[in-house]
């Protein structure tokens, strides 16, 4: 699915160079759900935006379900962006004076879907998240969990390939945290492919696969042992 | 389309969100255009060509004559009753015509009222209708020399008679009567081509066309300019002597005509030098209609120096506009990274772009008419000769469009490219 | 105040900085020439004209009737007319005139000394010499002197020979020259008594102004003869002499006081003398009024575009302003910090502010007589762009002081 070899990303100011990935190498496979973890500064961000065709790299080679992502123009990235990838950020990043449809609404915009089609999608994915019902609701009227959930039916109403998630339960309290991570794990086992940048051991350890990455480059794979050896997860939404 | 209403809806909302912003932004952009537009409507109207059909093949002759003692200076346009009457004697132009202006009091002969209509008067000749397609509505030209006929304008006809055809009636001037053989449809000629010196050059067409030697013969005074190097005890006596006071206008279709027509008037002039006359420093001269209105210098200098002064004022209220709208996309970068993130092309932020900026041209579009509308009003207030030149037609009203769009396209020009080319990892943070 | 660091606030916005640098140095440049025209309109309808303008009242009128083509008769109305106007109490004199000082072109004529030889070159300004014809108390009427020779009298009139077919060849009338004219055809000896191709001099007038536009001594250049001109489709002119302060009142009574004697005519305008003076510099002071309008259109804008300005600035700047206040930045200290950049940008915009003056002045000396501009004035359009602009940075700068040191621990 995701393969990245050799990837170096380099930040240069006039003084100094920063060596934000360097000879980064992953290797994701369809229907993983892989945590990375690291300090801060330690390039988890860069490694999802570039992952997630948000930022360009400077050296090395990437190849995102099969397609070489070096070379490509604006167009290409975008149309990529936005068949392949779903993103879920850690501020949610909704727009406050949208309602939840038209913010799910989007990115389905820029696929070119009929009306009709759109809004299959939109109510099926706001049906995954739970929040059917409150389509014409302003963000600000729903509590930061069902905002967060709103953002991962955005990411899905495209039915991506992959999706990248930065910290999505960062600003939220515990459990609306669970309630958004058994979202993320029924999704997985649906079959979605996720990244996810988080700090928290406790989330990484739920998962199937770790990697830790320090200083721009991945210095462990170990999965973490499974809390009290079950993985298996119950999902009430 | 779709995309299109899509980006019409988000402009839409974002002009509603930020309401007082858009209100400042397009007013001062609309102040800027509309004062721009009142002053192109005044120079447009100054300069329109008032005859496109033929201003190429019309000409005004000048002659180089000149019977005092000092010959220096430039030529005059207004000629001698005989050298008028040596002008219409050629047979080279397809049409030539003479003219000067007098004005009259008329009342219908017979009628009740004894109120008098001022009635401005061309006194010309019959090739004065189809050299300038003067449009009849009813009847035609004089026939006769000295006939006690005239042609008469809608303005008068509405005045006098209440408009329709009154061909055969007749009007009294000066206690004599004059019978109505032909009347003329509305008629428009701005500038008035014919007669751009003096101070006439925006006046309305004439009420009155009457044959030039019936004038003169009824004594029709000279109403604008009159040069006499000979004493000419009245307006009849001009016959012959060396009073200045007709012009003359030919119609010239080919460039053989009008070579044939130059060497026609340089021939005058030198039989006028051999009888003893002075020549001016300059040739006889033949002008088409816009060089003519060009010569006569048509364009109010100093609406001039005012469309300086308003293209600096637009250039002012753009340079704001975009500062204000670099703002704008400033502080919704965040919006345009998410639309990048989730697929948005460069191509789709810069079309949503060029909507809103539609949007906001159209809004300014209406404004900048309504103000352009007010003040062209308050132009014609304070600049009372412009009075007659300036209406507000259909070709205007889509320059003013055109205008607001370009501006607020502009305007938005370079924010947009800034809000395109913003790095996508950052703004989401 | 740290002008390195508002030096790079204001780098960092080239593109925003650099259009309200233009703006308000077009803004400048603009209003030192609107003031420029403005002053040089005002100084015009301020020059003093040397006759008694506020105590005159104009009428233009012109005979309807083909009756009024009997000179004999055309002339007894106009005795009536006068006699009549006299009358109103309040005037103390009128006289007929076939044209009226403060004009632009006329009833002209060449005026040369009758010895002038036939082929010199008469100077030009000498071949258009307004010639005025009324009645013998003309002068005297618009309030001019005769400082050398007489006035006209009865015996001068020339009227009735005028009139009188076969005698018109032989008229020698006797004129009034103003002194400048006078000077000017026979420029080193007393005009009294010399004969010019136009009659004989028989009084010298006080020079006063007749064509405003005119340069030099010639916008004195008139020459007066006693001759009541009846032609009766060529406009007439009364001027009626009133009491101070009576204008309004005979004004609004002349229009009836001429119909009552002899309905048949078109009176075309009554206005004072004073508001013909307005007219006639009206294209003068309509430009001078555009260019005030346009004038305060920029102020507004300029207003606008600080406020704009300040405000983003102010919002950018959130957590910068927070980190100051966090350091121990006083209230006042970030107001300063607001303004001083507003400063800063009209003190650039007031440098750029003399080129755009000069380009524009320069410019509209291509198409209209514009005056040079003077530091004065470039100074006081500076202090009204800084005054206006200040004025506008205000509410922003105020709200700066709202921002809570707590910012500056947020992130953003």
């Amino acid at each position: 699915m995701l393969n990245m070899k050799d990837i170096s990303r380099i930040y240069r100011s006039d003084t100094i160079q920063t060596h934000a990935l360097r000879d980064f190498n992953l290797q994701v496979n369809t229907g993983e759900f892989v945590a990375v973890t690291g300090p801060s500064g330690s390039g988890k961000s860069t490694f999802l935006n570039v992952a997630g065709l948000l930022d360009s790299f400077d050296k090395g080679s990437y190849e995102l379900d099969g397609i070489n992502i070096q070379g490509l123009n604006d167009d290409e990235l975008s149309r990529l962006r936005n068949e392949k990838i779903g993103f879920i950020f850690q501020n949610y990043n909704l727009i406050p004076d949208f309602n939840l449809f038209d913010n799910v609404d989007m990115p389905l915009r820029y696929r070119g879907f009929n009306a009709t089609e759109r809004k299959r999608r939109i109510s099926n994915a706001l049906e995954q998240v739970g929040l059917a019902s409150r389509a014409n609701y302003l963000p600000s009227q729903l509590s930061g969990g069902q905002q967060q959930r709103v953002a991962i039916a955005r990411a899905l109403a495209g039915e991506p390939k992959i999706l990248l998630a930065d910290e999505p339960t960062g600003n939220l309290d515990s459990l609306m945290a669970r309630q958004v991570m058994e979202l993320l794990h029924t999704l997985n086992t649906e079959g979605s492919t996720i990244i996810m940048v988080t700090h928290d051991p406790d989330q990484a350890r739920a998962v199937g696969r770790n990697i830790q990455v320090i200083d721009g480059q991945i210095t462990d794979h170990s999965v973490y042992a499974p809390i009290n050896g079950n993985a298996t997860i119950n999902v009430n939404v | 389309m779709e995309m299109f209403n899509y980006y019409l809806k988000l402009s839409m909302r974002n002009l509603v969100r930020n309401r007082l912003f858009f209100i400042l932004m397009i007013s001062t952009l609309a102040v800027g255009v509309g004062v721009f537009l009142a002053n192109i409507a005044i120079i447009k109207s100054m300069s329109t060509d008032p005859i496109p059909q033929k201003s190429e093949r019309i000409f005004n002759v000048t002659l180089n004559i000149w019977t005092g003692n000092d010959a220096s200076g430039d030529l005059i346009e207004i000629m001698r009753y005989d050298d008028a009457m040596h002008i219409l004697k050629n047979d080279i132009a397809t049409h030539t015509m003479v003219h000067y202006q007098s004005q009259v009091y008329a009342r219908e002969l017979g009628s009740k009222s004894l109120t008098r209509q001022k009635a401005v008067v061309r006194a010309t000749t019959p090739g004065f209708f189809p050299l300038t397609d003067a449009p009849f509505a009813f009847g035609s030209s004089w026939q006769q020399d000295h006939a006690k006929q005239i042609v008469i304008g809608d303005t008068l006809n509405q005045k006098i008679f209440g408009g329709g055809n009154n061909v055969g009636k007749t009007l009294e001037i000066d206690g004599k009567p004059f019978e109505i053989v032909g009347i003329l449809k509305p008629w428009k000629l701005k500038p008035l081509f014919y007669h751009v010196a003096y101070g006439q050059k925006f006046n309305p067409t004439d009420d009155i066309f009457a044959p030039i030697e019936t004038a003169l013969d009824n004594e029709w005074a000279i109403n604008v300019r009159n040069s006499a190097t000979d004493r000419i005890n009245s307006v009849s006596d001009n016959r012959g002597k060396n009073g200045y006071f007709i012009q003359a206008f030919v119609q010239l279709d080919t460039l053989a005509q009008k070579k044939e027509m130059q060497q026609y008037i340089n021939n005058y002039s030198q039989q006028r030098l051999q009888q003893g006359e002075n020549l001016r420093d300059y040739d006889n001269r033949l002008l088409d209609v816009n060089q003519w209105l060009v010569h006569k210098e048509v364009v109010d200098e100093r609406m001039l120096a005012f469309g300086i002064a308003t293209s600096l004022f637009l250039a002012v209220c753009i340079f704001n506009a975009s500062s204000l709208l670099l703002a704008r996309f400033h502080s919704s970068r965040f919006e345009t990274g998410l639309r990048r993130a989730v697929g948005a092309r460069m191509k789709d932020v810069f079309y949503q772009g060029l909507v809103e900026s539609l949007l906001i041209g159209i809004c300014c579009a209406i404004f900048a008419l309504l103000f352009g509308w007010m003040f062209l009003q308050i132009s014609i207030n304070l600049f009372p000769a412009l009075e007659h030149t300036s209406d507000i037609d259909g070709a205007l009203i889509l320059i003013g469009v055109i205008i607001a769009l370009t501006t607020s396209f502009i305007s938005m020009l370079y924010p947009l490219i800034r809000s395109c080319r913003t790095s996508l990892s950052t703004t989401l943070k | 105040m740290n002008i390195k660091a508002l030096l790079k606030a204001l780098r960092l916005r080239k593109f925003a900085t650099g259009l309200l640098l233009l703006q308000l140095s077009l803004t400048i440049g603009l209003m030192v020439n609107t003031v420029i025209l403005t002053n040089s309109a005002i100084e015009k309808l301020n020059k003093p004209l040397l006759f008694d303008v506020e105590q005159l009242i104009v009428v233009d009128l012109i005979p309807t009737s083909g009756a009024f083509r009997d000179t004999d008769y055309y002339q007894s109305i106009t005795k009536q007319d006068i006699a009549k106007i006299t009358a109103i109490d309040g005037v103390i004199s009128a006289a007929h005139y076939n044209q009226v000082p403060i004009q632009n072109g006329g009833w002209n004529g060449n005026v040369q000394s009758a010895d002038f030889p036939d082929d010199a070159v008469l100077p030009r300004e000498l071949r258009n010499v307004p010639q005025f014809f009324t009645s013998k108390i003309g002068l005297q009427n618009l309030g001019v002197e005769i400082i050398e020779g007489r006035a006209l009298t009865d015996a001068d009139d020339i009227t009735h020979d005028f009139y009188t077919s076969g005698k018109r060849r032989g008229i020698e009338q006797n004129v009034i020259l103003t002194e400048s004219l006078a000077k000017a055809v026979f420029p080193n000896k007393s005009a009294i008594g010399e004969l010019t191709n136009n009659g004989r001099v028989v009084g010298v007038a006080k020079d006063f102004v007749i064509s405003p536009t005119f340069e030099g001594p010639s916008k004195f250049y008139a020459l007066f003869g006693n001759f009541m001109y009846s032609q009766s489709d060529f406009e007439q002119h009364y001027i009626v002499r009133v009491q101070p302060g009576k204008v309004a009142e005979v004004q609004a009574q002349l229009r009836d006081t001429i119909l009552s004697v002899q309905a048949e005519r078109d009176i075309i305008n009554v206005e004072s003398m004073a508001k013909r003076l307005q007219n006639f510099y009206r294209q003068d002071t309509g430009l001078a009024s555009l260019f005030a309008m346009l004038s305060m259109l920029m102020i507004l804008v300029t207003i606008v575009s600080s406020f704009a300005h300040a405000h983003f600035h102010v919002t950018q700047q959130r957590k910068f302003i927070g980190i100051r206040r966090a350091l121990g930045a006083r209230k006042k200290d970030i107001m300063l910090y607001v303004f001083s950049e507003n400063w800063m940008l009209n003190f650039g915009a007031s440098l750029l502010g003399i080129a755009t003056m000069v380009g524009l002045n320069i410019a509209l000396s291509q198409v209209i007589t514009i005056e040079k501009p003077t530091i004065l004035l470039y100074a006081l359009a500076v202090c009204v762009v800084f005054v206006a602009g200040s004025l506008a940075t205000w509410l922003p700068a105020y709200k700066t002081t709202k921002i809570s040191p707590v910012i500056a621990t947020k992130t953003l």
